[in-house]
Order: structure tokens, then C-alpha cells, then sequence
């Protein structure tokens, strides 16, 4: 019973490490150059004055800076 | 968030009418946090236009901060990597925008081009007169010259009107100051477009209305304790002080905006 136990937590850390290493491979959402941008804030940008989202930043070149690692 | 943040706020200084700096904010404060942060580093005292967010709009791939993405004006992006390995870069592409942008586009017909540049100069009035002279029944200009007129006005258009709403939600939200300003140079730019002079006189019809003179009352009173809150810092602006204004014009946009820098004072 304990080594059928012991097996099966095994079996669920082993799966639950292969899709965290899946996941973090996952580069559906990763931007490269040429790749056309569309984003919507839910909530307004500090010192935004109404800007909602990306394509209210239209007519400028926009500089996104990460402090964060995506 | 370090020592790479002074040097795109100087870039968004140097480049205001082309650069918009955004930054994303990754790690576990508040936005309130956040905000508090900025201002206690002065960031704000310098009148920065960039803003802040702790949504990120998309992921940049990199494993070292801070990282960047380049979008063009129409969101494409045009570069990704690490700020600080490629800040010459991005110095590079901002100054080559500007230039082309002052010079107007290369891949548009000279009479067209001009134009765009001449809009950007902060002439729109005057090069949208002189595209839609282009267009108009008549004109001897080529059909090459006439669709690329016919874009342009379509673009440029466009950009007034995003000018127009952002002046409209600047009213809508009580920063009034800010409308003056921009209403101001709408005003001049836009001088003999018949077609906009009446949108620009609604604005500034409404600025100056009798409806709005305690809102603006109100927004004088906070924009002076702003001045204080982003040259001195948070400790030096109590809440108390903010309330004060909040309790002095209830249910005003300037109330508000006083709440929401109690949140900010308070979160540091």
C-alpha cells in the first residue's frame, strides 16, 4: 500500500514537472520584430491620462521596458 | 526598478512628440506601491510623460531586466531584447524616426510627403488644407500623387481626431490644466482647417464654462499640492492634506484624483 502510494506521488511530481517545464517553454505570447502588437489595460496606466490601450499610443514610436521577467 | 529608468525618461523628454515610454512594473507591489516608488525617485517632478502599468501586454522573452520591446506607431514591433545591451540602439532607431519624421516620409511622392512633414511640424490645419487641395476636383496633380494625398489625409485625419477624444477625456476627467495646454496648440495648429475649427471652439467653449469653474478651482487647489507631492516626496504631503481637498470640493474629479494619491501616499 505505502510503496503503491509512494509511486503514485512519484508518477504526479514527475507530470506536474513536465508541464511546468512546458509551460514555461510555452512562447505563444513572446514578441519578436515584424510581430503586430494589440493590447487592451484593464485598468488605466499611471500618468496614462486615458490611455486604455496599446493603439491609443498611436502616431509614436512606443517603448515598452520590462522591470519584470516575461 | 534601477538605474536604466533616468535614461528612457530623458529620452522621452528629448523625444515627446515621438516617443511614448511605458513601463511594466514585474514585481509584487502595488500599483499604489508602484506609483509612490516613482515619485519618491523624482521621476515625476521632471513632468515626465511616460507612463507606468503592472499589466504586461505581452512577453518579451528575455530572462534579464530590464527588457525592452520597440513598437512602431502602428504597434509592429521593430526591436526586442535587454535595455541596457541595446540602449544604442534604441537611441539610434528614435533619432532616425525623428528625422525621417521632421523630413516626412521617403517612400511617398515629394508634394505628399512635405505635407506629412509639415503636420508633424505641428502645421496640421495647413498640411491637410494643402493635401486635400491635392485630391480636390481639378487638381493637376498625377493619380499616383492624388491616392498617396488621399492616404495621407486618411492617416492624419485620424491622428487629429485621437488628439479631439484625448482632449475629450482630459475634460471628462478633470484635468483641465492639461486641456488648456493642448487646446492651445490644437488651436494654433489647426488655424484655417474650417473643417475642425468648430470642435476646437466646442472645447474650448466648455473649458471656460461657468459649469466647470469649481472643478478647476478644485484642480488648482491639487495640482499644488501635487507640485509638492512629486518635488518633495511622499513623506512630505500628509493625507490629511490631501483629504483636506477632497473635503473642500465633494464629489469634484480633483477630489478624487486626491483619494486616489491618499492610496499612493499611504502605500509607501
Amino acid at each position: 500500500m505505502r510503496r503503491t502510494s509512494t509511486a503514485l506521488r512519484l508518477t504526479g511530481l514527475t507530470l506536474a514537472l513536465v508541464l511546468t517545464s512546458l509551460l514555461a517553454r510555452d512562447t505563444s505570447a513572446q514578441v519578436y520584430p515584424g510581430l503586430q502588437t494589440k493590447f487592451d489595460f484593464t485598468r488605466s496606466l499611471i500618468n496614462g491620462r486615458g490611455t486604455t490601450k496599446l493603439a491609443d499610443l498611436e502616431g509614436k514610436l512606443v517603448w515598452v521596458e520590462f522591470w519584470g521577467t516575461y | 526598478m534601477g538605474t536604466s529608468v533616468p535614461a528612457a525618461l530623458k529620452l522621452q523628454d528629448e523625444y515627446q512628440d515621438s516617443l511614448q515610454v511605458v513601463f511594466i512594473e514585474g514585481s509584487r507591489v502595488t500599483s499604489d506601491q508602484m506609483h509612490a516608488f516613482a515619485i519618491d525617485k523624482g521621476w515625476f517632478d521632471v513632468g515626465t510623460a511616460a507612463m507606468w502599468s503592472k499589466e504586461a501586454p505581452f512577453k518579451t522573452g528575455e530572462s534579464v531586466i530590464p527588457s525592452y520591446a520597440l513598437l512602431d506607431p502602428t504597434g509592429k514591433v521593430l526591436l526586442k531584447g535587454v535595455t541596457t545591451r541595446d540602449h544604442k540602439k534604441i537611441e539610434e532607431a528614435l533619432e532616425e524616426f525623428a528625422k525621417a519624421r521632421k523630413k516626412g516620409p521617403k517612400d511617398l511622392p515629394k508634394a505628399v510627403s512635405k505635407q506629412v512633414a509639415e503636420f508633424y511640424k505641428g502645421k496640421p490645419g495647413k498640411a491637410l488644407k494643402a493635401l486635400s487641395a491635392l485630391t480636390a476636383e481639378g487638381s493637376r496633380a498625377s493619380s499616383e500623387d492624388q491616392a498617396a494625398a488621399q492616404t495621407a489625409i486618411d492617416t492624419l485625419t485620424a491622428a487629429v481626431e485621437r488628439d479631439l477624444k484625448r482632449l475629450d477625456w482630459l475634460l471628462d476627467n478633470g484635468f483641465y490644466a492639461v486641456a488648456e495646454d493642448e487646446l492651445s496648440d490644437l488651436r494654433k495648429g489647426l488655424k484655417g482647417a474650417d473643417e475642425w475649427t468648430t470642435a476646437v471652439a466646442e472645447r474650448s467653449t466648455r473649458l471656460e464654462s461657468d459649469e466647470l469653474k469649481s472643478e478647476r478651482s478644485a484642480e488648482k487647489a491639487l495640482l499644488k499640492l501635487q507640485k509638492k507631492l512629486y518635488s518633495k516626496g511622499t513623506g512630505k504631503v500628509s493625507a490629511k492634506s490631501l483629504s483636506a481637498i477632497a473635503e473642500k470640493y465633494p464629489g469634484s474629479q480633483a477630489a478624487a484624483r486626491a483619494e486616489a494619491l491618499i492610496a499612493v501616499v499611504e502605500a509607501d
